[in-house]
């Protein structure tokens, strides 16, 4: 197990070394510049300062040199866009925002995809099955800004507006944006969410119907083990690993921000921020995002592969073979 | 099987029961949700902020129930201020913040006409080049009487290194202030001095008629000195709501990035008695869409929109109204092009551009049909703008006819057939401009049968290829940062040394020249006129559409002022009658 997670840490460093490479050279091979933006004509004494400010105006290997020793200090640079923030200051600021929204959705997706997956599993080619296959439907083929805006208009406008008057209040039901206290976190977190739910709730129906076919499942029910403890005990507990697989995967991209959610729905979070750097060709910026990026990613992953064998033994990890 | 189906239901009814409970228990909480929220956030954020944060959440929810007469606006823009420190902002946006957060010396009255600011005695010498400001008694909202000295320091510290400025050429009217950022003489040489406590003058290299006007924009705002050196510095001037400092109607009471900045009147303001909103709630939302159902939830009170949501506001029975906000959108071209270096080639680009028909049936945002370079918000003198006084001045406007005539000029001089002749237009990937040189692109093929392709780039890539020159043409807009049409014709003037790819005529330079040592104003304004007109009949550039801008505004809320330079937005006289 130990030799397994230092293999796996050593060559999770070297991803993010492959990452980091890429991404600086890739990021400076394209034209533009960051001080370029606005209306009128930079001068050329100001950009000449400026550049100088950010070191810009060294080679391009220097300039990865420099980079490199000061991710080794944990020192990810000031961002040029931002003027006067670190990007270290960024992400610990709009960071927590984006986990936040994207757990809240991860909940959500995880409760209402297991619930509907395994529903529609025992309610095979019924009802229920076809609702959990429109649901999924919907929520693979409708794009998320269709979606929020679609959430907005029904409970932000209408339903809100409805409840206002009914009550004779100014109590918002559902906001319409920003992100403050719980039920503004509600319509974004079911906007982010509802992509994922499909997913978990596809899932969970061919998982959970693979294991009632079992032979295990027969003998459980010819014992005479009442039916909800069959469906609970052996079935969904069974028919749970592929899930928990694949939500794992989901919470590297969900917890990393949604550029389209959060600006909809004007939440504080870092998508934004990984989009508009990369236009805005601030170097620093997206740098240090990538490295975050990779790095939160690959620590999700190296969990959820040391969390399988916590949950089925049988699995053995392929370092910890003797 | 059927049992199962009842237990599944009421499980999820029993889910959404607790959602519901969820929901009613957030709003009695919501106010310490907010703070917590501010307080993890980051350091910036202290007690300040996360008590601003509660009151606007508070007046939100308990509107009319506290005090009646506290009244709150509430406001857009698009993108987080970033920073309150003039030096740095410049953007179009947060323009609306420095209207209300910081007095210049003049500022624009309710019908864009320069009123006096916090200087109250306004006089020059004949020719222009010197100007005095005697201000009035004004504090800065930390109690410290305006002085002189804020415009000597605030000027300063844009052109000696102190601070990162992008566009110091904004102050190059100065006098010495290109020597004093390009460090050829010491920063006590610049021609900004206090003649004592209360008065400041400016001497400036050349004449500017218009200094009263240029003064409003905040590459000549006021700064205090001794707040500035009691945060530490410039590097933290305007960083956070505690290290910004107003001498404004209003200043910043809290800021939380990507969320919300809190205005609150400034009752050191000397005008305060005049100002009738309390608090300014300006929220930052990225989305138009979001903004729009916000507005129409009744969350905001003023609201920019684009075409396709005309009939969304339409409907819900608000009233669409639409300015000018001061842009030109025209085609620039490259004079080392072999086709487009030709004079008649661009004059029958011009005269094959049905601009009625691509203002309303591409653009669609209430531009109107340009007929000269200076927008019609601009003023000119006497209380005419620019284009009232000079009028129309693009000859080469739409005409098929002539078109065709001009191009057989071009083609007979360079040798060469229609079909020869291909050039790219590069232009920004924003919808407005990609359907608008795609349209161009049809247009240009049909009208003159040459090929024509299109090139967007992000706005960074733009600025780039435009200041390399690596284009053959390009299409953008143009806005004014001060209220003058030399904003517009200034850039035109090249010298025989700059790079070939620009536009350079003599006659356009004498006529240029003239017009800056005219001191007449009326006589001045047509003489940039004239200028103009050179610039048009040569086609260095060929006018498209003067562009406007879609706006509703709340039916509690009277007095929004829209103009043509920034700020575009301004609520000074704003009032709000419930």
């Amino acid at each position: 197990m130990r030799r397994y997670i230092i293999q796996r840490i050593l060559i999770s460093v070297a991803t993010i070394f492959v990452v980091i490479t890429l991404t600086f050279f890739l990021m400076h091979a394209i034209p533009g510049t960051p001080f370029n933006t606005g209306n009128a004509n930079i001068t050329e004494e100001a950009l000449a300062a400026m550049q100088a400010n950010y070191g810009l105006d060294q080679p391009l290997w220097k300039q990865y040199l420099t980079y490199l020793g000061n991710i080794l200090h944990g020192n990810f640079g000031t961002s040029i866009t931002y003027t006067n923030r670190s990007v270290t200051d960024i992400i610990l600021q709009a960071f927590p925002v984006s986990m936040d929204l994207g757990l809240r959705a991860l909940c959500f997706a995880v409760i209402a995809g297991i619930l509907l997956g395994v529903g529609a599993a025992l309610h095979h080619n019924k009802g229920l099955d076809r609702f959990s296959s429109i649901v999924a439907i919907i929520g693979i083929s409708i794009p998320s800004f269709v979606l929020g805006t679609l959430l907005q208009y029904v409970f932000g406008l209408l339903l809100s507006g409805w409840f206002k008057e009914a009550f004779n209040t100014t109590f918002q039901l559902f906001p319409i944006s920003r992100w403050e206290s719980f039920r503004y976190t509600i319509l974004p977190s079911f906007a982010l969410g509802l992509g994922s739910i499909a997913t978990i709730t596809r899932l969970m129906r061919s998982s959970m119907l693979d294991v009632i076919s079992q032979d295990y499942i027969k003998t459980a029910k010819s014992k005479g083990i009442s039916n909800q403890a069959i469906i609970w005990k052996h079935e969904v507990r069974n028919a749970l690993m592929p899930v928990v697989t694949v939500v794992g995967r989901m919470v590297g991209s969900i917890c990393t921000g949604s550029f389209v959610i959060e600006s909809l729905f004007a939440i504080p979070g870092l998508g934004k921020y990984y989009v508009n750097s990369v236009t805005a060709r601030d170097y620093t910026l997206t740098m240090g995002l990538t490295v975050f990026y990779a790095i939160f990613v690959v620590a999700t992953t190296l969990i959820v592969d040391i969390l399988y064998c916590v949950i089925d033994p049988r699995i053995r990890l392929s370092g910890a073979r003797k | 099987m059927k049992k199962n189906l009842q237990k599944f239901v009421s499980l999820l009814l029993a889910g959404l029961l607790f959602a519901t409970a969820l929901t009613a228990c957030g709003t009695a909480e919501t106010d310490t949700a907010d703070s917590s929220a501010t307080d993890g956030e980051a350091s910036t954020a202290s007690d300040a902020s996360s008590e601003g944060a509660e009151d606007a959440e508070g007046t939100e929810d308990t509107e009319n129930t506290s005090d009646e007469s506290y009244t709150v606006l509430n406001v857009a823009i698009s993108a987080d201020p970033s920073s309150f420190d003039p030096a740095v902002s410049l953007s179009g946006d947060y323009m609306y913040i420095f209207g209300l957060t910081q007095e210049s010396l003049t500022r624009y009255g309710d019908n864009q006409e320069l009123v006096d600011g916090l200087a109250d005695e306004i006089t020059h010498n004949d020719d222009y080049t010197q100007w005095t400001f005697h201000l009035r008694e004004s504090y800065w909202n930390n109690g410290d009487r305006v002085t002189a000295d804020d415009w000597v320091y605030g000027i300063t510290r844009l052109l000696d290194g102190s601070t990162d400025v992008a566009y110091p050429d904004f102050d190059y009217e100065i006098k010495n202030a290109k020597a004093v950022y390009t460090g050829q003489v010491d920063a006590s040489e610049l021609g900004v001095t206090a003649q004592d406590e209360y008065t400041v003058v400016f001497d400036l290299e050349y004449p500017v008629p218009y200094f009263d006007k240029l003064v409003t924009h905040c590459q000549h705002f006021g700064v205090n000195r001794s707040f500035v050196e009691s945060i530490g510095g410039d590097d933290n001037y305007g960083t956070s709501a505690e290290t910004s400092l107003s001498n404004g109607p209003y200043y910043v009471d809290s800021w939380e990035t990507d969320n919300i900045v809190v205005l609150k009147k400034n009752s050191y303001y000397w005008n305060a008695d005049n100002i009738s909103v309390d608090q300014v709630n300006v929220y930052i939302i990225p989305d138009e869409s979001t903004q729009v159902s916000m507005f129409l939830n009744g969350e905001l009170d003023i609201v920019d929109f684009s075409a396709e949501r005309l009939s969304t506001i339409e409907n819900a029975g608000y009233e669409v109204q639409t300015y000018n906000n001061g842009r030109t959108a025209y085609l620039y071209y490259n004079m080392t092009n072999e086709y487009l270096s030709n004079k008649y080639i661009r004059q029958a680009i011009s005269s094959a551009i049905d601009r009625e028909s691509l203002v309303a049936g591409v653009v669609k945002n209430g531009s109107s049909v340009a007929d000269g370079l200076v927008p019609p918000g601009l003023s000119g003198a006497d209380g005419l703008t620019f284009r009232e006084i000079v009028g129309s001045t693009l000859t080469y406007t739409y005409d098929s006819d002539q078109a065709q005539e001009l191009l057989q000029q071009g083609l007979d001089e360079l040798g060469i057939a229609a079909d020869d002749i291909t050039f790219t237009i590069l232009t920004k990937n924003t919808d407005e401009f990609t359907s608008v040189a795609s349209a161009l692109q049809q247009l240009l093929q049909n009208e003159l049968g040459i090929h024509v392709e299109v090139e967007t780039v992000d706005s960074s890539s733009f600025s780039t290829k435009r200041s390399s020159y690596d284009y053959d043409v390009f299409l953008t807009s143009w806005g004014a940062d001060w209220d003058d049409a030399t904003n517009f014709l200034s850039g035109y003037e090249q010298t025989e040394d700059s790079n070939d790819a620009l536009y350079y005529s003599e006659e356009f330079n004498e006529a240029y020249e003239a017009a800056v040592y005219t001191q007449d104003q009326t006589e001045r304004i047509q003489a940039l006129g004239e200028a103009e007109a050179i610039l048009l009949e040569d086609q260095a550039i060929t006018p498209l559409y003067y562009t406007a801008q879609y706006y509703a505004v709340s039916d509690r809320v009277t007095g929004v002022i829209r103009r043509s330079v920034v700020p575009y937005l301004d609520t000074y006289f704003a009032e709000i009658t419930d």
